[in-house]
């Protein structure tokens, strides 16, 4: 069994639980507050601010990529002409969009209204106008400019400035105003939530570390989902807590850590465990990993919406390889890292293409070797065991003589 | 004698020894720019040569023209370039124009990102100062002033080649496929001056009573060799009127293949066809301004946010003004925002009773199954 091997959290049935009561008050107890479906790095906490009820399509997806459903959603949405090569979020998303209530969890509720942001890549541009033609609901598309080389005082400018306009259009869509206190009061929640999280991480230096990837993967999600509410920030004192107390106790997410590795990219949801699981068996943790880490940005102080407009604009998907160069590089140092693995995901293009020129890079400077790894998060049929199986042997026997 | 269009990179420096060149990927990055700096504007366009180099630097999943473009970088085809110019278009030529920057650090190569909404009230001045920082690190980096009168001559100099190619859009059906074709390529390829005055002279070939209309006079294209024009009798048969849909068109087989099989291509919607040369500059004014607009006003490219409607519906009034009987999609593999329009494109199609045909290039094992797809196709509109 490879759940075995793995270590499980005390708090694992407070996040279920705080997971469910989130599906559940999304379809059943919004008390009149209008849905919006968002993108991983929309400004939520400016919906939140304005009593808006946001759920995450990128979740969903992730979810059903867990449970082993996404195959079949991503079948639905090629059935309709969907080309197999797209992401497979998007794939599952337009897929249960199809299926109605008999998609898995019951599939999303229907959105009021439909808030996209480009900082994550352009697929989701797309994804959304698929949506909102088919729930006939208006979508809101914040352009955030991607920084190839470093954020213009003018691309700011420009955002803030359709900030101002997607208060307008929440407005005027569910005649909810933006109150100026309880965004404060949001930001402050969601600073305090993204800060605890990233100790968490931190605490990952630790050797052995009382985190492996399995473990940063599942806990990110009320950072995402829920981030800006006092649920997420519950939690995470509570998961802290816990983390720090493996830390003190010198308890490691795995039996016997020999390596220390970092991850670079989203998740293989189908194989979580199983995957991971090769590593463990030869004594390999994840201690840290450049995706949770993507949702640990702290809003700055000042004005809300040029605030806003820098967070969100910087988020790491939006600036060059060059910048993913250094994030990973930096990882690595501070984590005393003795590899690095790379998943080249073919659903996701602007997280994998230039991968081959980070890794070597970043190999030459840190002087520990990385490994790529080719496959999909959702869509198992990419996926090669065997081809799999075989990279990751030959990647520890690398480590092996290097340690 | 060397043709007189150039047709590759390959040539290009023997050729022109005495310029300098900038490439470019894809029409929203504005020519007359790099034009107006001393430079002469290349654009990037998929070679046909086999892969050798870019597979060490880019995954297999993504589209031939990027895959091409690297290669052709990295198998030193295109040591004459001093730059390369990235538009920010889809998450393909994002990524590219960063692994492009690590691997030629010595080159000038830089992006400019468009705003994705063009309906945005910001978007306007956003592009303005975005391409007036392009400007300025152009000046910078290469030592060159570029005055408003430069540019604005730059403007007119790109207005006439997309007003000549226009002109010669009109008159395809009285040239081979492959003309068409070459010509077009030819246009991103040379130096503007030279290309509008051989297509100038090609025009007045095809029309002598151009020639009232003031355009200017010269030697003969068809002397040349740049034109060979069609016989008169296959102009007088009935063939099903087609459009051709897509980012780009990396070779004339398809449009070759159409028209050995019977049917003709009347108008393009391809980046490298039609969208190249539609929507001229305004020639008043602000000039970075100007190019701004135009950019923000054309018809937008699938990458574009909110594009779809308008896509849709010009496609549709496309067909109805060429009295089109269907619609061939070229697609090549891995290109996303062009994926993710298709089904609602075909849906549109369907529900106004044109046909359409979807060929997946690079999936596209033989030209013998493009050929019997093709002529299906042609067979299927012939019995409606
Ligand atoms: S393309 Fe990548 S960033 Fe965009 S939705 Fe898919 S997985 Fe997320
Ligand atoms: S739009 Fe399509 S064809 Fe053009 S670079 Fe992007 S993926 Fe390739």
């Amino acid at each position: 069994m490879t759940e075995k091997r793995y270590k499980k959290l005390k708090c694992a049935e407070d996040l279920t639980g705080l997971m469910e009561r989130h599906y559940a008050k999304a379809r059943y107890f919004r008390f009149g507050r209008p849905l919006a479906w968002v993108t991983s790095g929309a400004p939520v906490e400016l919906l939140r601010a304005m009593d808006v009820f946001p759920v995450y399509p990128e979740n969903y997806g992730a979810l059903c990529g867990a449970r082993g459903e996404a195959v079949a959603l991503c079948e639905a949405a090629e059935a309709q002409g969907y080309s197999g090569d797209l992401c497979s979020y998007a794939r599952s998303s337009v897929g249960m969009m199809s299926q109605g209530k008999k998609a898995p969890l019951g599939g999303l509720p229907r959105p009021n209204l439909l808030v996209c942001c480009n900082n994550i890549c352009g697929t989701v541009l797309k994804w959304y106008e698929v949506a909102s033609r088919f729930y006939d609901t208006p979508l809101f598309v914040l352009d955030t400019p991607f920084i190839h080389d470093q954020l213009t005082e003018y691309s700011i400018q420009y955002v803030a400035a359709q900030l101002q306009e997607l208060v307008r259009f929440v407005q005027k869509h569910t005649g909810r105003r933006l109150d100026q206190n309880k965004l404060k009061e949001i930001i402050g929640y969601s600073n305090q939530a993204t800060a605890l999280w990233q100790e968490i991480r931190e605490l990952c230096r630790a050797r052995p570390s009382p985190l492996n990837a399995p473990d940063l993967f599942i806990n990110m999600a009320p950072i995402v989902v829920l981030r800006g509410t006092k649920e997420a920030l519950g939690f995470y004192h509570k998961l802290h807590a816990e983390v720090q107390g493996r830390v003190q106790q010198g308890i490691g997410a795995i039996p016997q850590e020999r390596y220390r590795l970092v991850w670079d990219n989203i998740a293989i949801w189908y194989r979580l465990y199983r995957f991971y699981s090769y590593f463990v068996d030869r004594g390999a943790c994840f201690v840290a990993d450049t995706y949770t880490g993507g949702w640990a940005m702290q809003l700055q102080a000042g004005e809300p919406f040029e605030c806003l407009a820098r967070t969100y604009t910087s988020v790491f998907l939006n600036q060059s390889l060059e910048y993913r160069c250094q994030l990973l590089l930096d990882l690595i140092q501070r984590f005393s890292a003795d590899g690095f693995v790379m998943h080249s995901n073919r659903s996701c293009k602007p997280y994998s293409l230039g991968q081959y020129d980070i890794m070597r890079q970043v190999s030459q400077r840190s002087g520990v070797p990385g490994v790529i790894i080719e496959a999909d998060m959702c869509d198992s049929r990419a996926y090669s065991e065997e081809q799999v199986k075989t990279r990751i042997q030959a990647f520890m026997e690398t480590l092996d003589a290097a340690c | 004698m060397a043709h007189p269009f150039l047709d590759s990179c390959r040539d290009w420096p023997a050729r022109y020894p005495n310029r300098r060149a900038i490439g470019y990927l894809c029409t929203y990055v504005p020519e007359e720019i790099l034009h107006a700096a001393g430079f002469t504007p290349v654009r990037l366009l998929k070679a046909n040569d086999a892969i050798t180099h870019a597979d060490a630097k880019l995954q297999s999943y993504c589209c031939a023209l990027a895959r091409s473009a690297l290669d052709q970088a990295l198998a030193g085809k295109l040591g004459f370039l001093e730059g390369v110019v990235f538009p920010h278009t889809c998450d393909t030529i994002q990524c590219l124009a960063d692994i492009w920057r690590v691997n030629f650090p010595e080159l000038f190569v830089m992006t400019i990102v468009q705003p994705v909404t063009g309906d945005s009230p910001h978007a306007q001045s956003y592009l303005m100062a975005e391409l007036r920082r392009f400007l300025r690190r152009l000046e910078d980096w290469f030592r060159v002033s570029v005055t408003d009168e430069a540019l604005r001559d730059s403007i007119r100099l790109h207005n006439r080649t997309r007003q000549l190619l226009r002109q010669l859009s009109l008159r395809r059906e009285q040239i081979s496929a492959t003309t068409y074709f070459d010509t077009l390529r030819a246009s991103t390829l040379m130096p503007k001056e030279e290309f509008n005055d051989l297509l100038a002279e090609m025009l007045l070939a095809m029309d002598p009573s151009l020639l009232a209309k003031n355009e200017p006079r010269g030697e003969n294209a068809v002397s040349r060799g740049a034109i060979e024009l069609r016989p008169y009798s296959l102009l007088a048969s009935r063939r099903p009127r087609l459009i051709l849909a897509g980012p780009y068109l990396d070779d004339p087989s398809p449009l070759e293949l159409i028209h050995s099989l019977g049917g003709q291509v009347v108008v393009d919607d391809v980046c490298t066809g039609s969208r190249y040369f539609e929507t001229p500059v305004s020639e008043e004014g602000n000039p970075v301004q100007a190019l701004a607009r135009r950019y923000l006003e054309r018809r937008p490219c699938p990458c574009k946010a909110g594009s779809l409607p308008r896509r849709s519906e010009d496609l549709i009034s496309l067909i109805k003004a060429q009295r089109a009987e269907g619609v061939v999609f070229v697609l090549p593999k891995f290109c996303d925002p062009h994926a993710w329009d298709y089904p609602p494109l075909a849906q549109a199609l369907d529900k106004a009773g044109v046909p359409y045909l979807l060929l997946e290039t690079e999936q596209m094992v033989s030209g013998e199954q493009m050929r019997t797809r093709i002529q299906a196709f042609l067979e299927m509109i012939s019995y409606q």
